[in-house]
């Protein structure tokens, strides 16, 4: 299912500069959460956009229920940032979010995911944005809660033919929050960003 | 050149600028209108003196606002997820489900020294109205799917069942208990068929009447329960001499008739008829009982021997009669 | 300092291109009085310090085989005055405190800043 998209200079690029917007992040994150929070090395991969549904499935293994956000980021450094948890991850970070060890209410649980990962994506966009020079607005985010087994149901997503997806791992206390980013590319987006990568 | 403030106070948007502990620095006239509050009168006043903010809205309104100074981008609350931050009227004059302005707001850096954010309200009220509708007629259509499907469910396990129930009626009807051969009324209507292609093809069949010899002995000596055994025994042997495009039909007692399908010549028959005296005059086991019985053989021919079901039934039968007179373990063939 | 003709700078990070932007910040006046050795993990950060002994090490935290904090401890324990100045995308601050505790010179946060680098490294040399 995977495909390259980047070579090997260009992919030691791309991590180093996940993994600095990761440091980014789990600071604020940490900051907010009044607690140490471990970020593991980002592990990056690469597919096409037609490979999205499976990927989602493989990566949510037995869990069949979801959470995904979307966030578009427009102007000449653009695309979608595409976030993915299973709701256990996403209680756990509310929970902690929200210092609440009770039951927590979707719009709860919502809201804390999407504070999490405008963090994310702010940091990683805005990284990457730097390096092409280029100048991003985001717009409003959105969350749903999605079924694996109902895929066929949800609206295609058009416009991008690229995807990295960065496994997301923090360690927050005794907890262990796991999500998944997509950042979704179309092919003039993806081959700026392989030249500037090429470049350095 | 243009006048910002003037849109800013046109625009149909909500703006406010704070600082990181919520001090008011300006409140442009949508919200002021909005919120019923004096707009210079409140700057410098802190949010939660102004409106009636839970403890959970103002850490995380400051959470937003540090992730928004810490990464210099904006930072988002949205309708869907959040409904509202500040308790403001909407402008729906029909009734609501909400009873204040549900609200996007996007919170961006205005001054990153100074620690302050603009703060953009934007009204979704109509938005998530309709949503809320929306998701209200999905749900009620997944609920009538969900009670069509079970009744579908239900009308095809009642299906199967009837079917099922016509297959015993049928058998009940066409088919003997004890031997599960064919009773009177199916022999009758295959008769009845053959008949009509006999007559229709020029094509010759036989009947042959069957009845054991001396079966009355075997139930009165040995009683109903072996006599039920044999004929079940009989009827297995009738099956295995004649083909699957024949009938065997058990009348009832020990009387049995075969309908012998598509003969050239009476030849045929009486090998047919020969078999069967053989096969059922080898000695049977039936429950460990050894018993030796034989069978008289009476057989009418169609077209020769009549064309209908009566004169064939009955001509056979007279021809059996001949057959026990003889001396039975026989065969005969009506003679007119 | 030990007298040597040339200063030796011993960079260690997994990313390639991270030891790049880094050496590319070297004022070029000292550059060329430097010898700049790379490393890709913690395992030969410790082997090319005891080899080489540089008078500063620029040390990349999270990285594969041996990470940046347990190179520091033995780098440390090897040789009490080393310099180590750590490099890391970690920039909260109880990491910072802790390989501080652990005789890291300072903690540079990735990226790094290019004046906040030469200052750093200014003190180091003078």
């Amino acid at each position: 299912m995977a495909e390259i998209l980047f070579n090997p200079t260009q992919e030691d690029t791309l991590k180093e500069l996940i993994n600095v917007s990761f440091g980014v992040a789990a600071s604020l994150i940490g900051d907010l959460l009044e607690s140490h929070v471990k970020l593991h090395i980002p592990e990056i991969s690469t597919i096409a956009i037609r490979d999205f549904d499976a990927k989602t499935c493989e990566l949510l293994g037995d869990e069949t229920e979801f959470y995904l956000t979307k966030q578009r980021f427009i102007g000449s450094f653009n695309g979608e940032v595409i976030f993915i948890f299973s709701p256990r991850c996403a209680n756990a970070f509310c929970q902690l979010l929200l210092r609440d060890e009770e039951a927590l209410s979707e719009m709860e649980t919502k809201s804390s995911v999407l504070e999490l990962t405008n963090i994310i994506t702010s940091a990683c966009i805005s990284q990457l944005c730097e390096l092409i020079n280029g100048k991003t607005v985001f717009q409003v985010p959105s969350i749903e809660r999605r079924d694996t087994t109902q895929l066929e149901r949800y609206e295609k997503i058009i416009g991008y033919e690229n995807v990295i997806v960065i496994k997301t791992a923090l360690d927050v206390e005794d907890k262990n929050i796991l999500g998944h980013m997509f950042i979704l590319l179309n092919n003039r987006m993806l081959e700026h960003l392989q030249n500037i990568m090429e470049e350095l | 050149m243009i006048n910002p403030e003037r849109i800013i106070d046109s625009i149909n948007v909500g703006i406010l600028i704070i600082d990181e502990h919520l001090t008011l620095c300006y409140m442009n006239t949508w919200f002021a209108l909005h919120s019923d509050v004096n707009a210079l009168e409140s700057e410098g006043k802190r949010l939660t003196e102004l409106f009636l903010l839970t403890t959970e809205q103002i850490s995380s309104l400051k959470r937003h606002i540090k992730t928004s100074l810490t990464l210099q981008t904006p930072s988002f609350y949205t309708a869907d997820s959040n409904g509202y931050l500040f308790p403001l009227k909407h402008a729906i004059t029909t009734q609501s489900a909400f009873e204040h302005m549900q609200q996007d707001i996007t919170v961006v850096p205005y001054d990153v020294a100074q620690k302050k954010v603009t703060l953009l309200v934007y009204d979704q009220t109509v938005l998530m109205e309709e949503k809320n509708k929306c998701h209200k007629e999905s749900a009620e259509l997944v609920r009538a799917m969900k009670l069509a499907n079970e009744t579908i469910k239900k009308l095809e396990n009642a299906k199967t069942k009837l079917v099922k129930q016509q297959e015993i009626i049928y058998k009940q009807a066409h088919y003997d208990s004890l031997t599960s051969l064919a009773n009177r009324t199916l022999l009758h209507q295959r008769l009845q068929l053959l008949i009509e292609e006999g007559f229709e093809n020029s094509k010759k069949f036989g009947v042959l009447f069957l009845d054991l010899d001396h079966f009355k002995k075997v139930n009165d000596t040995l009683g109903h329960d072996i006599g039920d055994a044999l004929l079940v025994k009989i009827s297995k042997i009738l099956l295995s001499a004649t083909r699957k495009s024949d009938t065997v039909a058990r009348l009832g007692g020990d009387e049995f008739v075969l309908l012998i399908d598509d003969i050239q010549a009476e030849e045929t028959l009486i090998r047919v008829a020969q078999k069967i005296i053989d096969a059922i005059s080898l000695p049977l086991n039936i429950n460990d009982i050894p018993l030796h019985v034989t069978t008289s053989i009476g057989i009418s021919l169609f077209p020769e021997h009549g064309s209908t079901y009566n004169e064939l039934i009955k001509n056979a039968d007279t021809a059996l009669y001949e057959a026990k007179a003889a001396g039975r373990n026989v065969y005969k063939l009506f003679q007119e | 300092m030990e007298k040597r003709e040339k200063l030796v700078f011993l960079v260690v990070d997994d990313s390639k291109i991270s030891r790049k932007w880094l050496i590319e910040m070297i004022p070029p006046k000292i550059l060329e009085h430097t010898i700049v050795i790379e490393g890709t993990n913690g395992e030969e950060a410790i082997a090319l310090y005891k080899e080489h002994q540089p008078d500063i090490v620029f040390l990349d935290i999270t990285m594969p085989v041996i990470d940046g904090i347990a190179a520091l401890k033995e780098i440390k324990a090897f040789h009490a005055e080393a310099v180590v100045v750590m490099v890391s995308a970690d920039r909260q601050k109880s990491t910072q405190e802790h390989v501080i505790s652990l005789g890291a010179h300072s903690v540079l946060s990735k990226p790094v800043d290019g004046n906040v680098f030469r200052t750093t490294l200014l003190s180091l040399v003078a």
